[in-house]
């Protein structure tokens, strides 16, 4: 999944407007980044990291995680816990759009909704659109209706289709 | 995101859009 995970984090804001955005789109992405951030600062192999942040069990470790560190951070229980849960929905969204292994060292299972990319754009716009209506109420009200908030979610509804048609740009 | 990504790639797909999203909030705050 990919701007779905940017629903999820604006819904995470629009439940409790407290959060940080930063906050709540760097949970969304908590996996991602941590793969990456691992392969890039430290060169662990992807094959070596990804089961551990992207399983079922290994995904529900980093929730916790994010949710720990916000809690003590920010002392706010109920932020926390929907932080972790923005991370863990990483997770299970994966298992809709891609495969992942369900624990280290387990069977790789997933609807891989990659395959059919009309689908897998009506679900991620979808995600977007209900993560956009939820944190757009908390705008201030005369921001509401604005070219910046309908910004947000043309780019990333645009970002989307975007990734879904890059063969055709990027090859592969 | 697709795994398969190199990871500069995945970095950059997610921090360009999250600055663009932060930019776009932290405007429609702005006190006026």
């Amino acid at each position: 999944m990919y701007t779905g995970h940017f629903g999820i984090a604006l819904a995470a804001k629009g439940i409790d407007d407290r959060l940080p955005l930063w906050a709540c789109i760097a949970a969304a992405f908590a996996p991602d980044l941590v793969i990456s951030g691992s392969q890039i600062v430290a060169g662990i192999p992807q094959k070596s990291i990804e089961p551990l942040v992207s399983s079922l069990p290994g995904g529900l470790m980093l929730a916790l995680l994010v949710g720990l560190m916000y809690k003590w951070g920010a002392k706010s229980t109920w932020g926390s816990l929907i932080l972790a849960g923005a991370s863990f929905l990483h997770v299970v969204a994966d298992f809709i759009t891609g495969r992942a292994h369900l624990w280290p060292g387990g069977p790789e299972v997933g609807l891989h909704l990659y395959r059919f990319e009309y689908a897998d754009f009506a679900l991620e716009s979808s995600l977007v659109i209900a993560g956009w209506l939820l944190y757009h109420r908390t705008l201030p009200k005369h921001k509401q209706r604005t070219w910046p908030a309908w910004l947000i979610l043309a780019f990333l509804i645009g970002l989307q289709l975007f990734f879904e048609i890059r063969p055709l740009f990027l090859g592969g | 995101m697709e795994m398969a990504m190199s990871p500069l790639l995945v970095l950059a797909g997610v921090l360009i859009p999250a600055t663009v999203v932060l930019a776009l909030d932290a405007y429609l705050r702005r006190q006026t």
